[in-house]
């Protein structure tokens, strides 16, 4: 067995930055005007998580998760990182599952129109995962043209997930419903940050929201004798 | 041998000449690079050679696609032989393929793959995988990925060293993982090639491999001579290069310094610096030409890289 202790993150990451920054644009150029749809897509999934419809949430959810995961993971990031398509099947699987998640906590009847901690951090990751999300890359002076879309790239995707679960699921079905959106962001960040793109904090900061909202929400509904 | 092809036949009347390529394309004067016997077989390889880490894993993408063929035309014109690559490295094999398609030859390569999958069984089918991806057959070398179940590819690409589906092989290791295992096949085993982990801030396999593959008669490959990258940019981003550097042997760039320290080692066969530029394949490819430094010199420039 290797010693871990001689490996570095970088020896994980088998592309440079320019690389992995013009498969973001050849992806968004590829796939243009679809970005209209998915950002529809992505509003809408929330504005229903928020009102308490979680099945149609769910299952636009998981169109957006199984799309990003066949099309950019499977379908292009594998060709530079052969666990790309370990990531894609995981996106693939998370929506999946996500469905029957959903549909159970639809039966509960459960609404979230009360202003929480968790609901506000679910609202916080949404609106960077889905409008905020493709300012990210004009911002960091990379242009337009690099801007990272929900339904389109993984990251904004990932971290509007995270955003929704905690909107729409409870107890066991929000900690199962974030696993892979969460693992995902993590992985991305570590590659951002070897890649040097400063905005890898912002996906470091999402998964720390999202803990602590869904800590937040355990933890009250314990207190309250749901759980 | 039967089944030697003309490929190999050109390679063995080149062995010695300097560096003038078979492509009318790529022609360019003799480039001065020096080269270095294979122990097992006496045939000579430039001495700079071309990793893949990283610099060829471009997709699909045609543009970088052929961007990256510029840099292997430059480092072919330079008289570069060696490209080393492996199935770890994304797509680095298929855009490979690509850019020795859009050059049209495949006479100045030295092809160097690894077969690196935890099936002992599968040896035959990656290499017969490699070889359809790189539009290459046979491969020059076939090293073993980082040990990764080297008893069974090591039976596997010994009988196919005597068929002749492979000319050469070996194993590798990177940042001095597993040397000791490394040096119990070097000593036990009937291998071509060791690559390792060899460079002027990462001097570990001069205590033992470096001796032990001079003693055994194997060719040594030095990987990572820029300690992945940092050491050549911070150097370049920072310092001077010493005065007396360019006065005791032919060095005018830190590429000369670090490189030529590497290929001076009587041990080591090449170096395989890794690049997607072409002004960076020109720099590393200068470092196979002119005066290398001797004993003394080298633990001179040593000296000096530790007091940066």
């Amino acid at each position: 067995m290797d010693d871990l202790s001689t490996y570095a993150v970088a020896d994980f990451i088998p592309f440079t930055a320019d690389v992995y920054f013009r498969l973001i644009e050849r992806v968004s150029e590829a796939w243009w005007p679809l970005h209209l749809l998915t950002l529809g897509v992505g509003l809408a999934a929330a504005a229903l998580a928020w009102s308490g419809r979680a099945r149609i949430a769910g299952g636009l959810l998981a169109a957006a998760l199984a799309w990003v995961g066949a099309t950019f993971l499977v379908g292009k990031y594998a060709q530079l990182n052969w666990a790309g398509t370990w990531f894609g099947w995981a996106f693939v699987i998370a929506a999946a599952l996500l469905v029957p998640l959903a549909f159970a906590e639809s039966r509960s009847a459960r609404r979230n129109r009360r202003i929480s901690v968790p609901g506000l951090a679910g609202l916080a990751l949404v609106v960077l995962g889905v409008p905020g999300y493709p300012f990210i890359a004009p911002l960091a002076g990379r242009g337009w043209a690099q801007a990272e879309v929900f339904g389109i790239h993984p990251d904004p995707t990932a971290v509007a997930a995270l955003g929704i679960a905690l909107l729409m699921l409870r107890g066991y079905r929000m900690w199962l419903a974030a696993v892979v959106p969460a693992l995902w962001c993590l992985v991305s960040a570590l590659t951002l940050q070897v890649l040097s793109a400063p905005w890898a904090q912002v996906l470091y900061a999402a998964v720390g929201v999202a803990l602590l909202g869904m800590l937040w929400r355990g933890l009250a509904d314990f207190g309250s004798g749901r759980v | 041998m039967s089944n030697i092809t003309r490929r190999q036949i050109l390679k063995l009347i080149a062995a010695g000449a300097a560096g003038v390529t078979l492509n009318p394309a790529l022609a360019a004067a003799p480039t001065g690079m020096l080269r270095k016997p294979i122990p097992s077989s006496g045939e000579r390889i430039p001495v700079i050679g071309m990793g893949t880490w990283k610099t060829f894993n471009v997709g699909d993408d045609r543009e970088l696609r052929l961007a990256r063929t510029e840099v292997l035309e430059e480092f072919f014109r330079h008289g570069g032989g060696m490209v080393d690559c492996s199935p770890m490295y994304g797509s680095s094999g298929e855009v490979m393929g690509f850019a020795l398609e859009q050059l049209g030859t495949t006479e100045p390569l030295f092809s160097a793959e690894k077969v690196w999958t935890d099936d002992g069984s599968a040896t035959r089918e990656q290499v017969a995988d490699l070889e359809s991806t790189w539009g290459v057959a046979p491969f020059d070398l076939m090293q073993i990925h980082n040990l990764v179940a080297w008893q069974e590819h090591l039976e596997t690409l010994q009988e196919m060293k005597q068929q002749g589906s492979v000319r050469y092989i070996g194993i590798t290791t990177s940042h001095g993982r597993r040397h000791e295992e490394f040096e119990r096949v070097m000593a036990n085993e009937d291998i071509d090639f060791v690559q390792l982990t060899y460079s002027i801030t990462s001097r570990e396999a001069e205590r033992r491999l470096l001796p032990l593959a001079r003693e055994r008669g194997i060719a040594v490959i030095a990987n990572m001579p820029y300690d992945r990258g940092p050491l050549i940019k911070g150097l370049k981003a920072r310092e001077q290069l010493p005065d007396w550097a360019g006065q005791e042997f032919d060095c005018s760039t830190w590429a000369d310094f670090l490189l030529k320290f590497i290929v001076s080692h009587p041990s080591v066969t090449c170096a395989i610096p890794a690049t997607s530029r072409v002004d960076h394949m020109n720099e590393n490819m200068q470092a196979g030409a002119g005066d290398m430094p001797g004993p003394e010199l080298r633990e001179r420039m040593a000296r000096h890289i530790e007091s940066l």
